[in-house]
């Protein structure tokens, strides 16, 4: 039988290299995704390069007259201590909800729900997932309401426990906002988890236990090795996830107070949009990308080698 | 196979996890809820002591919910519409037509893919303002589809490589070409995958928060979400009754696809050459 999508026959006769022909016409279909593609995705990054190293403004004469002045801005980035006290919270907050909050519940709650009943599996599972599923906003509201000083149900159980009232968003905003994130992204390493403990076939566990296996040693030596992919996966996946969160942070504490919950998305954001310098907040875009960038190659590299053990 | 022999002590110590678990994840929503139905409500935790849904009623009567939410469907349809057409066209030859290049520009996808939205949203905004696209939909639609499109184009092509390269060649002796047999043969095999890339797509619309805030900034132009920022966003005193009834109807329809697509979730979240 004709070998129709195979590379190689397209060396012999007229008939096959027209049919090459056809097939390679059929690549037209990937352009209208490429366009949008490549002006809303690769086209900003290039641009946000290129601006950084300029004075243009949001608004006023450097908005449209602006000029280039070399690395200017990167200059007075480094200076800034507002810019390294963002990249500092930015580490406190993946750090603390990614790795601390959303690691350790999620992958506790994967392995102790897989023995779980139907109830605890649907409530408590279920619980998880609707923090995920909510629109942004709405956590960002509810959890608004929850950590307010005068009646929020977190001085309610603060309360209750004969303890003090806390001003969450004042006095620990970064605290807060960790809080906020671990509840919201837990859902995310809970599934990927309880997916990858669903592949793993039950005749392991029950051979072990023949052989008298405690719980630790059959977590030990069957669980642990076979997710070790899945765990350093979930590592770079929740890292940049959480590198990216945006808009919590932006609306419940814009940052502050004095920036002490300032992640750099938010520095960003005001340097760009409130004090309208455009320029500037590319420079520190610029790195971010980078930072995301060397978190996406080491991924790339991760899923590469995956491929090639998988065939 | 259950182990229902666990030792006492375990199965306690596992229940004297859940319950921190269960009041920290659920208790915030419940607040949510319960502050929805109450007559009188406010941050506190409380059970309502009259049930109403006057705040419910307000809403409609009050205020632009009816706007809102005919605008938030607008972008969500939107986008969901622009991502599975042009991911359905290009994951054909995506799967099929090899070419040069063509692994380096799988990973690149993944690169764009992960790229922090607010590492180029000032870009974004001076683009959206060259193309006069801002306050406008097509503008809006046209940024969320094109943030959608490198995981949509992954998943899709996942999809057309499961379908057997046989069905098609079979239908090519039928005297299909190559074009004929993928409307009548891998078009309708696709199915699922459009179901999938679709909702995730008209979800992320759904609840985007950054695109809206940039580009649309007239009041007429609000989806829910900038609905609900601007108008609480800056006032001192709170309508907890607005709030919380407005909060709950945003996110029914989140709730409810997620739980439609639940069996793909893991699919979507790790696209890009990973098979679990």
């Amino acid at each position: 039988m004709l070998s129709i999508n195979a590379q190689t026959v397209t060396l012999f006769g007229r008939r096959v290299s027209r049919r090459r022909l056809g097939e390679l016409s059929l690549l037209i279909f990937m352009l209208p995704a490429l366009i949008l593609v490549i002006a809303f995705v690769i086209v900003p990054a290039v641009w946000a390069i290129l601006i950084s190293f300029t004075n243009q403004s949001l608004l006023g004469p450097n908005a449209r007259n602006f000029s280039f002045i070399g690395i200017e801005n990167y200059l007075k980035l480094f200076n800034d201590p507002g810019f390294w006290n963002s990249l500092g919270t930015s580490f406190v907050f993946v750090f603390g909800s990614a790795f601390l909050g959303q690691f350790v519940i999620g992958f506790t709650l994967a392995l102790l729900l897989k023995q779980a009943g139907v109830a605890s599996r649907g409530l408590i599972g279920g619980s998880v997932l609707l923090a995920w599923v909510i629109p942004e906003i709405v956590a960002v509201y509810i959890w608004g309401s929850v950590l307010s000083f005068q009646s929020g149900s977190a001085n309610q159980v603060l309360l209750a426990l004969g303890m003090e009232k806390q001003r969450w968003l004042i006095d620990t905003p970064l605290l807060s906002i960790i809080i906020v994130n671990i509840w919201r992204g837990t859902a995310f390493t809970m599934l990927l988890f309880s997916s990858a403990l669903e592949a793993i076939p039950d005749t392991l566990y029950d051979a072990a236990a023949v052989d008298g296996a405690s719980r630790w040693e059959r977590f030990r030596h069957i669980t642990l090795p076979l997710i070790r992919y899945t765990i350093l996966l979930d590592f770079i996946l929740i890292t940049m996830g959480t590198f990216s969160v945006f808009g919590i942070v932006f609306a419940m504490t814009g940052g502050g107070p004095l920036g002490r919950s300032e992640i750099i998305g938010v520095y960003i954001y005001r340097n760009a949009f409130e004090y309208r310098e455009i320029g500037y907040g590319s420079a520190a875009s610029v790195v971010m990308l980078i930072i995301n960038l060397t978190l996406a190659l080491v991924y790339l590299r991760f899923t590469r080698v995956k491929w090639t053990v998988e065939g | 196979m259950k182990k229902s022999s666990s030792p006492l002590a375990v199965r306690l110590s596992e229940y004297a996890f859940y319950l921190p678990v269960l009041v920290f994840f659920f208790g915030p929503i419940s607040w949510l809820l319960l502050a929805s139905i109450n007559s009188d409500p406010s941050s506190a935790w409380q059970i309502p002591v009259e049930v109403t849904l006057n705040n419910y009623v307000q809403l409609i009567t009050e205020s632009d919910l009816l706007l809102w939410m005919g605008n938030s469907m607008t972008l969500a349809i939107g986008t969901m519409a622009v991502t599975v057409v042009l991911s359905t066209l290009a994951a054909y030859p995506l799967s099929r037509v090899p070419f040069p290049g063509k692994a380096v520009f799988m990973y690149a996808l993944l690169l764009a893919r992960v790229m922090p939205i607010t590492a180029v949203i000032i870009p974004i905004f001076s683009l959206a303002v060259q193309l006069s696209l801002v306050n406008t939909f097509a503008g809006a639609i046209l940024i969320l589809s094109a943030m959608q499109l490198p995981i949509s184009l992954w998943i899709m092509k996942n999809f057309v490589d499961s379908i057997p390269v046989e069905l098609e060649e079979s239908a090519w002796l039928d005297g299909c070409n190559r074009l004929t047999g993928l409307i009548r043969i891998v078009f309708p095999l696709m199915s699922p995958g459009v179901a999938v890339t679709g909702l995730f797509a008209f979800l992320a619309a759904w609840g985007d928060f950054l695109i809206p805030l940039i580009i649309l900034r007239s009041p007429n132009t609000f989806p829910i979400a900038m609905g609900l920022y601007r108008a609480f966003g800056d006032q001192g005193s709170v309508n907890f009754g607005f709030l919380t009834a407005l909060s709950v109807l945003y996110s029914v329809p989140s709730i409810a696809l997620y739980l439609f697509a639940r069996q793909y979730l893991v699919k979507g979240m790790t696209a890009g050459g990973v098979k679990m």
